[in-house]
């Protein structure tokens, strides 16, 4: 008796037990599936796409006809292309500095108020919320040298005009003041997490041993917010790589093509002059930019976490 | 103690000066939409407007089409937020809590998307779009932004945080895998799914790159490019008013709905940096 009621229940067991792993794989698959087919057909499918066109003459209306490496010769010969990496470069390696440094010198400020704290938070942080189009928008009205606001301010106290979006080093100079005015915000939050997160008994430990302000920062929290550093400087990199809709916004590239950047000229190449391949050529580059940064992010980490 | 007090007192006004200096180009447009073209760079500026007018808004709405841009911004952001959220909630909690064949590979699959700048993807993808016939369509305008690699891998560092042993009790009690998502993981993804909500909002409602390529016609151009146009100036003409104002509409649903849900915004951003 015992002995069947054992078999009996083993058997039921085995069955349940093999009915939810069929439940849970149709489960799991109808969920992976999807997303595996989105990413290959939306991701990976475009990304070996553009390394085919490379080898094409190609411009949307004809049919691509193959070129050889016509696309990759023209862009050693191409001094636009490397003045756009120039210009995008430029941009990059001002911006990310000066607004990580902005940002963290802020967050350290208010990490260390007492009262107010959300208040001036919030108010910052705000302006990363300034969709960037407003924000190139805002930058173009306060520049503008017939109508904008920083001209008439300097002629009502007796000052000459600047030509600010018409002279290449201020135009870049304003592109790289919005990355700042809107990037502050967003940066200063990420460092207000990390520092939340260092233990505060180090500070007062660091404290009673007398240690300053300049030591303490140095000693104590920058060496804490390592990860959290690594991580905003890769992506600030990585986002100021790609500036885009700001020099659409407010100088088009110009004046004398001295804001122009590789994202510009990459969709200038493809949408406006027809040239795919050529085009599809630049993507390329950006991406093995961007995927060098990644790589350094990574070494980096890893070190970080020894 | 004195000393003390005055190196607050310092930090203090130095922190309102660069505060007051960060949001007075919101200030200012804020102020000049309701002013006319001859005020907005008039110095000394009225920040309280002498006889503030709705003109600039009529005119942005009027010429610039603003209503209807606005309308095609919110049933895009909808309709994106919506798929990209639901999916990528799904999707992060299955490759968190479940086991399978070849989770390894295909979790580097996914995360390697994030490695790809979105950008470099469009030039191909207009073509895709154009075979599949959907420029000029609600779903061509956000179809490429359906998943979200990031997305995934967020919810998955959220899903740790649910014990399995609660999913496993719902199991037991009869709970299917649907049922048990919904029911038992969902509401404890609660917080993780409004910041991916907030960061899916702040993206969509600014696209541009995107947008511009795949919509061609006048009555489905979101507000990025409607506004964007109007900086270019309609018949060589910028009505610098009416700029500001349409610039306005544009920032404002963000910045209202960040001013309900302040903590969540500024959690969202928290927990979108750092790792773990």
């Amino acid at each position: 008796m015992n002995v069947l009621i054992s078999k009996y229940r083993k058997r039921k067991i085995l069955n349940t037990r093999n009915y939810r792993k069929i439940q849970d794989g149709i489960f799991v698959w109808s969920i992976v599936i999807p997303a595996m087919a989105f990413f290959t057909l939306f991701i990976y499918y475009p990304f070996f796409k553009n390394i085919y066109y490379v080898f094409m003459d190609y411009n949307y209306i004809k049919e691509p006809t193959y070129v050889g490496l016509r696309n990759i010769k023209m862009l050693f010969a191409d001094t636009y292309a490397f003045n756009a990496l120039k210009n995008t470069f430029l941009i990059t390696f001002v911006s990310v500095p000066l607004v990580l440094g902005v940002s963290l010198g802020l967050s350290i400020l208010l990490f260390n108020l007492k009262k107010f704290q959300g208040v001036f938070r919030s108010a910052i942080f705000s302006t990363y919320l300034v969709p960037l189009v407003v924000a190139s928008i805002i930058f173009k009205l306060l520049f503008g040298t017939e109508s904008g606001l920083i001209n008439s301010l300097l002629q009502s106290i007796g000052l000459n005009k600047v030509n600010w979006l018409t002279n290449p080093a201020l135009a870049t100079l304003c592109i790289i003041i919005i990355n700042l005015w809107n990037g502050t915000g967003y940066y200063m939050v990420i460092f207000l997490a990390g520092l939340s997160n260092i233990d505060t008994q180090i500070y007062e430990s660091a404290k009673v041993d007398g240690a300053d302000p300049f030591r303490i920062f140095y000693y104590i929290t920058l060496p804490s917010l390592k990860p959290t550093l690594i991580f905003a400087a890769v992506f600030a990199t990585i986002t100021y790589l790609r500036t885009f809709v700001t020099v659409e916004i407010l100088t088009e590239g110009g004046p004398y093509r001295s804001t122009e950047t590789i994202i510009k000229y990459m969709f200038d190449q493809g949408f406006k002059y027809g040239n795919v391949g050529y085009a599809s050529l630049l993507a390329l580059v950006v991406f093995m930019l961007t995927l060098i940064i990644s790589i350094i992010q990574i070494k980096l980490t890893r070190s970080a976490d020894d | 103690m004195f000393k003390k007090n005055l190196k607050n007192f310092i930090i203090l006004i130095f922190l309102i000066i660069i505060t007051t200096i960060y949001i007075l180009p919101v200030f200012w447009m804020i102020s000049a939409s309701f002013q006319g073209q001859g005020e907005i760079f008039k110095m000394p500026f009225s920040w309280i407007p002498s006889n503030p007018s709705l003109d600039n808004y009529q005119y942005s709405i009027d010429v610039g089409g603003l209503a209807k841009a606005m309308k095609v911004s919110i049933i895009a952001s909808a309709l994106m937020i919506g798929i990209q959220v639901s999916l990528s909630t799904i999707t992060g909690y299955v490759f968190c809590k479940y086991k399978f064949r070849f989770k390894n590979i295909i979790l580097i699959f996914v995360l390697m998307t994030v490695m790809i700048p979105i950008e470099i993807t469009f030039l191909p993808l207009f073509d895709l779009i154009r075979t599949l016939k959907l420029t000029n369509t609600y779903i061509g305008l956000v179809l490429p932004f359906l998943y979200s690699g990031f997305g995934i891998i967020y919810i998955m560092q959220f899903s740790k945080y649910i014990p399995d042993s609660i999913l496993e009790a719902a199991r037991i009690d009869g709970c299917g895998n649907i049922k048990t998502f919904i029911y038992v993981a969902l509401p404890m993804l609660k917080s993780a799914i409004s910041g991916l909500i907030i960061l899916a909002f702040t993206f969509i409602w600014s696209e541009f790159a995107w947008a511009r390529i795949i919509i061609t016609k006048d009555s489905l151009r979101p507000l990025s490019i409607v506004v964007t146009h109007l900086s270019k100036g309609v018949d060589n003409y910028v009505n610098y008013a009416g700029l500001v104002a349409a610039g306005v509409m544009m920032m404002g649903p963000i910045l209202v709905v960040f001013m309900l849900f302040q903590k969540n915004f500024i959690k969202s951003v928290m927990s979108s940096g750092v790792k773990g």
